[in-house]
């Protein structure tokens, strides 16, 4: 027996800090494919779209195109696999519990491949890839598995001589529709509980970006999970995804993207079949910082929380309110973040920010900017795109934003950050609250009432105080208004992939 | 070694001194170690690690807990060790979830004005917490505890049964290669008066939880008050898993050939350590000479044997003295005029064998039918045909309650009778059906608290109700 406990040869981590990870250069692109029933196929059609890499504007590789034949063909897959006496339904609920953990273990051994497919296809920096979207896709798996054989009902005391109890079962097939910021992590938001609850899944991803939705599929056959109990469709919205929002035979739709096409999905919902909806959708978040904050904590968290992902964040802190106090000296320090902000090839280990996604996003993010200018905000910093260099835009700073302008108003979705002043709680409430959306809000501040009294009155579905961004697999994440129905992560996602079934039970009223 | 009845090995037996040492280390492992400060969710990651670690040495537990207790090397593997790694892994589950399923609640209060109030709850770990267990599943009794303890953010002290210690030691080795920080799991063989007794007593110790097993329930029971009032003098929280003799009602609408063999599981299961053991049986008049035949008929189909040997189905009682009890409690159920249909002796081979036992014409009155035997003896009793509530009456008339069980196609009766049975556990048309993530403990004199399931949890967490004004 080992001499020292506390030692590494006793199972004690090594608190040696681990070098950095580096990508991998030449990787080949294997699983380019529709995954069906465990099964790489071609498209219906015969069509292949290509899909790029941002920064360096090369395509990658050309994508198997699923079309409505296809998603047929997986939702049929999908619901063989839901079937009563199927090998997924049979299946008890830990064993379903030590798959999920097995797929976490696998995302923990291909965490180099999928974190440098990640950065190819979405042009985000790597270690961000590696240690933010794997890092949170390993968690969220490893919580869910935890979760499956947890799923309880409740006995309820109801008239005497009857007996009553809730079933919480799968809903069934459910389809998921993932964006192109979090490729991975926002599918595995959905794939975790949807299967931990014991349903069967027909995906599609973003359209830019299915490279490592696809290999993740090659990690689900290879841990185990019966045929179509994952099936993965890439291909377009209006296309692929229509077929799987009017799907007379999905049981319910996931989505994660803008909250234009969100109320398409709820509307082809509806008109089909009532499929039940859960979206997360666009957000205008505020970030409030009064005079009283940690004015180091604040810029930082302020800065990281607009700029992070490339402003390509539904948590986006993209009207930063200050409490005129402190205005001009956190302009001051936001634009020295700004400037400082290290902007180039994702692979590089000390970038910070890289391209915007594809040239629509871009175009769109200028022709905001632009806006600002003409509007009458004050450019700091910034303001244009990295001439000669693709997609990349320098990270801008406005000041003197009014809530009249485009910039305050509209979700920019890239390296854009407004800042506004305000002079009282109570109008930085009523103009944080004024916009449909209410994903996420932010507070700093180091008084107790203040730090409570604007986290009860803020429309938004989480409230961040002397934080950004932080997210974590227990806490339920989803918005008020419009951006969003129901929650992700947490207990809370289970009810999103479970139906409730009430069981009655007469006991006959004589003595048997 | 309860087959060849030699020596295994000699064991440290811990002392008062070892028992402090060994509080005072569970005591700064939960206040000032890593183990308090790391987040559940790592809580988990090393428990997980830790059942693949026993999974991984599955074969060598069993064979330890074979040699140690007389388990059947096979039911070893599957259930005592097979059902160890499956706590485990279920409670890392639980880790992180702690304050989500409904404990952490935002509570509603009045909001006065002009201020207003926030109330939430948390719920927290105790501290040291001291675990007894018995001997007749040495390693799962352990896990049972030990894990709900873990995962809500406890350190440990925990006492193997004097007979049984060795899959316990393997377990401490395999916590430390799991990487459990030093002092968040303790083990000290040694005597229940000694050890037991000072834990039970210890102020630093937060919560004794005990599963006992002796051939009496009385003695049982003297422990237990013992260790209750020890307990009291610092309010320690305390759950008691105590014995039983639980009842198993046959109805004539059962399907037979099941209920012989359930039944038969009921009695025998673990050479009949097992404290949810069908202790009565009570079989309709219209089945009974049928069901008696039934189970004689199997009986002589069973392999008597060692317990290593994989085809064995019954092995030898745990030690010398408790053989000896049962063959004690065998003459007194003739002596008070049951009828002795088959067994009731020791088996004719080295080693603490008994014969699987059947006594039928048991009247309620008779000392077989109210003490726990803990050993292979089935105790039949007719029932008029038709007679519920005079069969439930009987099956209830125990001070004990930790399980029961009832086998009938008729669904009115199975939920009728499940619903008037004094017990912890009601199993219908089968029996020993526990799981990881149903809660199990007793009623009346078979003790408070539960092991398993989410319940469990709550036995070694306090909750905490946080309000502010603003």
């Amino acid at each position: 027996m080992a001499a020292l406990n506390g030692a590494v040869e006793n199972g004690q981590p090594d608190k040696k800090v681990p070098p950095l990870p580096r990508p991998l250069r030449s990787l080949e692109v294997k699983y380019t494919k529709i995954f069906i029933n465990n099964e790489w196929h071609e498209s219906t059609s015969g069509k292949k779209f290509p899909t790029y890499n941002p920064s360096t504007l090369e395509k990658i590789c050309d994508i198997e195109e699923g079309d409505k034949p296809d998603v047929d063909n997986a939702v049929e897959a999908a619901k063989a696999a839901f079937q009563r006496g199927s090998p997924w339904r049979q299946m008890d609920a830990p064993s379903r519990g030590r798959l999920l953990h097995k797929l976490a273990d696998l995302l923990e051994r291909d965490r180099v491949i999928l974190a440098t497919l990640e950065t190819m296809d979405t042009g985000k920096p790597f270690l961000q890839a590696y240690f933010i979207d794997l890092e949170g896709c390993i968690k969220t798996l490893r919580y869910y598995a935890g979760w499956a054989d947890k799923i309880q009902g409740r006995t309820i005391p109801v008239d005497e001589n009857f007996v009553c109890f809730t079933r919480h079962e799968p809903m069934g097939v459910c389809g998921a529709i993932t964006p192109w910021n979090f490729p991975l992590l926002m599918l595995v938001w959905k794939m975790a509980p949807a299967l931990c609850c014991g349903n069967t899944l027909v995906i599609k991803p973003a359209e830019q970006t299915p490279l490592t939705s696809l290999y993740i599929g090659s990690l689900i056959k290879e841990v185990g999970f019966p045929p179509g109990v994952v099936n993965i469709v890439p291909g377009y919205g209006p296309t692929a995804g229509a077929a799987i929002s009017t799907h007379e035979s999905i049981d319910k739709i996931a989505f994660t993207g803008s909250t234009k096409v969100g109320k398409l999905i709820k509307e082809a919902a509806s008109k089909s079949n009532l499929k039940r909806v859960t979206l997360e959708l666009g957000g205008k978040n505020p970030c409030i910082v009064c005079a009283d904050a940690d004015l180091d904590l604040a810029v930082e968290c302020a800065h990281q929380g607009v700029f992070f992902n490339q402003g390509q964040c539904c948590t986006a802190a993209s009207r930063v309110f200050v409490e005129e106090q402190i205005y001009p000296e956190f302009v001051r320090r936001s634009v020295e973040f700004a400037k400082k902000r290290l902007v180039g090839d994702p692979f590089d280990a000390t970038t910070e920010q890289g391209p915007q996604i594809d040239q629509k996003q871009f175009d769109k993010i200028l022709e905001l900017i632009e806006s600002g200018k003409k509007e009458g905000a004050k450019l700091e910093c910034g303001g244009l795109a990295i001439e000669d260099r693709g997609l990349f835009i320098k990270p801008t700073v406005f000041s003197e934003v009014t809530d009249n302008m485009r910039i305050a108003k509209e979700e920019i979705f890239g390296p854009v950050q407004p800042i506004m002043k305000f002079k009282s709680i109570e109008e930085v409430i009523r103009r944080a609250n004024s916009t449909e959306y209410g994903l996420t809000a932010a507070v700093f501040t180091k008084n107790l009432d203040r730090a409570l009294t604007l986290a009860s009155a803020l429309q938004s579905g989480t409230v961040w105080i002397n934080c950004y961004n932080a997210l974590y697999a227990q806490a339920p994440f989803g918005g008020f208004k419009m951006s969003g129905n129901g929650r992700e992560l947490g207990e809370y996602a289970l009810a999103e992939y479970t139906e409730v079934k009430t069981v009655t039970i007469k006991l006959s009223q004589k003595s048997p | 070694n309860a087959t060849f009845v030699q020596v295994i090995a000699s064991v440290s037996s811990a002392s008062v001194a070892d028992v402090d040492k060994a509080v005072a280390a569970a005591k700064e492992a939960f206040e000032n170690g890593e183990w308090g400060r790391m987040n559940a969710r790592e809580r988990g990651r090393l428990m997980y690690r830790l059942a693949d670690l026993m999974e991984e040495h599955q074969e060598e537990l069993a064979t330890i807990e074979s040699i140690d207790s007389g388990a059947v090397y096979t039911l070893a593997l599957k259930t005592h060790i097979g059902m160890s790694v499956q706590t485990f892994r279920y409670f890392a589950g639980w880790c992180d979830k702690i304050q989500a399923s409904g404990y952490g609640a935002t509570i509603p209060i009045n909001q006065a004005r002009p201020n207003h109030n926030l109330t939430f709850t948390k719920k927290e770990p105790i501290g040291v917490c001291a675990i007894i267990i018995p001997w007749n599943y040495p390693l799962m009794m352990l896990a049972w505890k030990s894990a709900a303890c873990l995962a809500a953010g406890n350190t440990l002290v925990l006492k193997p049964a004097q007979v049984t210690p060795l899959t316990s030691l393997k377990f401490a080795e395999l916590s430390a290669k799991a990487g459990f920080p030093k002092g968040v799991i303790n083990i000290l063989p040694g005597s229940g008066g000694l050890v037991g007794q000072h834990l039970s007593e210890h102020p630093d110790v937060r919560k004794v939880g005990f599963t006992g097993s002796t051939p009496t329930g009385k003695q049982i029971m003297k422990r237990s008050i013992f260790i209750f009032y020890s307990a009291a003098a610092n309010l320690k929280k305390v759950s008691l898993e105590l014995g039983g003799k639980s009842p198993l009602i046959i109805f004539s609408d059962c399907e037979l050939d099941r209920a012989v063999k359930m039944g038969m599981g009921a009695v025998y299961f673990n050479k009949g350590e097992n404290c949810i053991a069908a202790g009565r049986l009570f079989v309709e008049e219209s089945i009974h000479d049928e069901f008696v035949r039934k189970v004689v008929e199997e009986i002589k189909k069973m392999k008597i044997g060692d317990p290593l040997d994989r085809s064995t189905d019954h092995g030898p009682q745990n030690h010398k003295a408790h053989l000896e009890k049962l063959l004690q409690y065998c003459e007194t159920g003739v002596k008070e005029g049951a009828t002795l249909v088959y067994g009731g002796r020791q088996v004719r081979r080295p080693g603490f064998f008994m014969e699987p036992t059947v006594f039928t014409d048991v009247e309620d009155h008779m000392y077989i039918a109210q003490e726990e035997s803990f050993g292979p003896v089935m105790v039949i009793s007719k029932f008029k045909n038709g007679d519920v509530d005079g069969v439930l009456r009987r099956a209830n008339a125990t001070e004990y309650g930790l399980a029961s069980g009832v086998f009938t196609k008729d669904i009115n009766k199975a939920l009728y009778i499940s619903e008037k049975l004094e017990a912890g556990t009601v199993f219908i048309n089968t029996y020993n059906k526990t799981d990881v993530a149903a809660p199990f403990g007793g009623f009346k004199l078979s003790g408070f608290g539960k092991d398993l399931g989410e319940e469990a949890l709550h036995e070694y967490l306090r909750t905490k109700a946080i309000t502010v004004e603003y």
